[in-house]
């Protein structure tokens, strides 16, 4: 497959993993400001959406500092719930506020046991963790289209 | 609270633009195949439309909460339409009788060597970058100048595996258990032996090239290559070392220290290939391909890097080479080695791998003899049609 054709599948794979966390954030935040949730998510199990969450909460707490996925612990090299690129795109904007950051996540996975307890500053850790994700799928989407 | 007007004002214009491009799909060709392209391209941006008129229809650009989430939505939205205007427009409004012809051509080998109807892709033979795939829209292009040129056509076959991956979502699961033990059990030996920082970070670079995130492309690639090998045998590899001295400048690139690249270097692949020949019981082919790749080698007088065994661990070559052997059986792909026993049926495929076989033995006559086959095939195609 030629440059073109493997950037379309990395393409096509992060405007899921992008999708997907949207969608689920989306449902965080309908729920947190008290709204119903769109006839199509309404099968969508929160609980199971939080559980993710907290995994991804905990998951980036462990790897953050890190340099890379080597040196991530061997319980998060399998199945990680974030790919490494994303990773290394949260550390790069967190460079300089690390230790806060660390610090947030593990409230934010403390309280998404209970929606009604998190607030406006979780609120933004969970979207800026979708809207990287966007952010990636955009940066493959431009090279696809040779605009860059 | 309120709409964001410009989010809304855009989203108007983005629906407009699908509806031009679903009048545009609705091109009437003679040419059946199109048909069902149309369809499916029409089908794609009439989703488009869905998702505008439910993100317009939605509280997300009505509340300033959410105008984030909404513009997230219109982006992703806007991408999708663009893809389609890029990659599946220009083929309906320029479809050519050799793009008709060079369509037909894959129908019959698809035909010939067990390729799901639903996935025959649609072809377009103006690439501007040598083959390529769209397996969400099931397209390929193919350079102009390989249409009637018989000896690239291996190449085809694996962007029509590229589809079939696609599609077939558990196919290289095996592969990846394997990936996995590969994996802890070398990290285990690197930190037993307590072996330098690099070699763990060349490790972690090789699962990530190897693994199934976006990152992981090796897999994809090896895996077409070995479908490809299955349905089409050596030729394959013929075509992999014609590439490799066409396109590459050196065979075990990347390596460790090397910056990472979406192909695995061209020795992995011809080692891979080779493994999948020898698994369908063709090791006299395999050794004359190794045998022609040592001689390149050698000419070429570039040397195999320390620590390319890291990349490319004979245990995952032979692995992946063993699930995609055991996937395409089980899927009902027809081996080469089938088909090389009915050339009164298996038609294209006999063509090209007696094209290789006539290159190999008689290079010089082969101008002659690929134009002849051109001719005939494509009468072939215009009776079968």
């Amino acid at each position: 497959m030629s440059d073109l054709g493997l950037l379309s599948y990395k393409y096509q794979t992060m405007a899921e993993l992008a999708r997907r966390l949207r969608r689920n954030i989306l449902l965080i935040k309908r729920h947190y400001y008290g709204l119903p949730l769109p006839k199509e998510d309404e099968d969508i199990e929160i609980g199971k959406v939080i559980v993710e969450f907290q995994e991804i909460s905990k998951f980036l707490r462990d790897v953050i500092s890190l340099s890379g996925e080597d040196a991530w612990p061997t319980n998060w090299l399998d199945e990680p719930p974030l790919p490494n690129a994303l990773v290394e795109q949260l550390r790069k904007i967190h460079k300089l506020d690390r230790p806060q950051y660390i610090k947030a996540l593990a409230r934010l996975e403390q309280r998404l046991q209970d929606i009604v307890g998190l607030t406006e500053k979780d609120i933004s850790l969970l979207e800026e963790i979708a809207y990287t994700a966007s952010v990636d799928a955009n940066s493959v989407f431009r090279k696809l289209m040779r605009w860059e | 609270m309120g709409v964001n007007p410009l989010l809304w004002g855009l989203s108007t214009d983005l629906y407009s633009r699908c509806q031009r491009l679903i009048h545009l799909s609705a091109i009437n060709l003679p040419y059946q195949e199109l048909s069902l392209f149309s369809q499916q391209v029409s089908e794609k941006l009439y989703d488009s439309q869905q998702r505008i008129s439910d993100l317009k229809a939605g509280d997300e650009i009505r509340d300033n909460r959410f105008w984030r989430d909404a513009y997230y939505e219109y982006q992703d939205i806007s991408r999708e339409v663009a893809l389609i205007e890029q990659f599946a427009i220009p083929i309906l409004i320029r479809y050519s009788e050799t793009d008709h012809i060079t369509t037909r051509l894959v129908a019959k080998l698809g035909e010939e060597i067990g390729y799901p109807q639903e996935l025959l892709p649609v072809m377009t033979t103006s690439s501007n970058q040598y083959y390529w795939a769209k397996p969400e829209l099931k397209v390929i292009a193919m350079p102009t100048g390989d249409v009637g040129g018989v000896l690239g056509w291996p190449d085809l076959i694996h962007e029509m595996a590229h589809i079939l991956l696609e599609s077939w979502a558990d196919f290289l699961q095996p592969f990846r258990s394997n990936l996995k033990q590969y994996y802890h059990k070398k990290r285990q030996s690197i930190g037993d032996l307590d072996s330098s920082e690099s070699a763990n970070k060349w490790l972690g670079q090789m699962k990530l090239t190897w693994g199934n995130h976006e990152a992981g492309v090796w897999q994809i690639e090896m895996a077409a290559n070995l479908i490809a090998t299955f349905v089409i045998g050596p030729s394959f590899g013929w075509q992999h070392i014609r590439l490799s001295i066409n396109h590459s400048n050196n065979p075990f690139k990347p390596s460790p220290g090397d910056p990472l690249e979406d192909h695995p270097a061209d020795q992995a692949q011809l080692e891979s290939i080779s493994e999948m020949l020898i698994l369908m019981d063709l090791k006299n082919e395999s050794d004359l391909l190794l045998q022609q790749w040592e001689e390149i080698i050698g000419v070429s007088r570039v040397d195999r890097p320390q620590g390319y065994d890291l990349y490319y661990p004979s245990e995952l070559l032979k692995g992946i080479a063993q699930t995609v052997f055991d996937g395409c059986k089980a899927k009902g792909l027809i081996p080469f080695t089938h088909n090389k026993r009915h050339p009164q049926t298996a038609i294209i495929v006999n063509l090209i791998d007696q094209g290789w076989r006539q290159f190999r033995e008689s290079s010089k006559d082969y101008p002659d003899w690929e134009e002849l086959a051109d001719r005939n095939l494509k009468q072939y195609l215009n009776d079968t049609l």
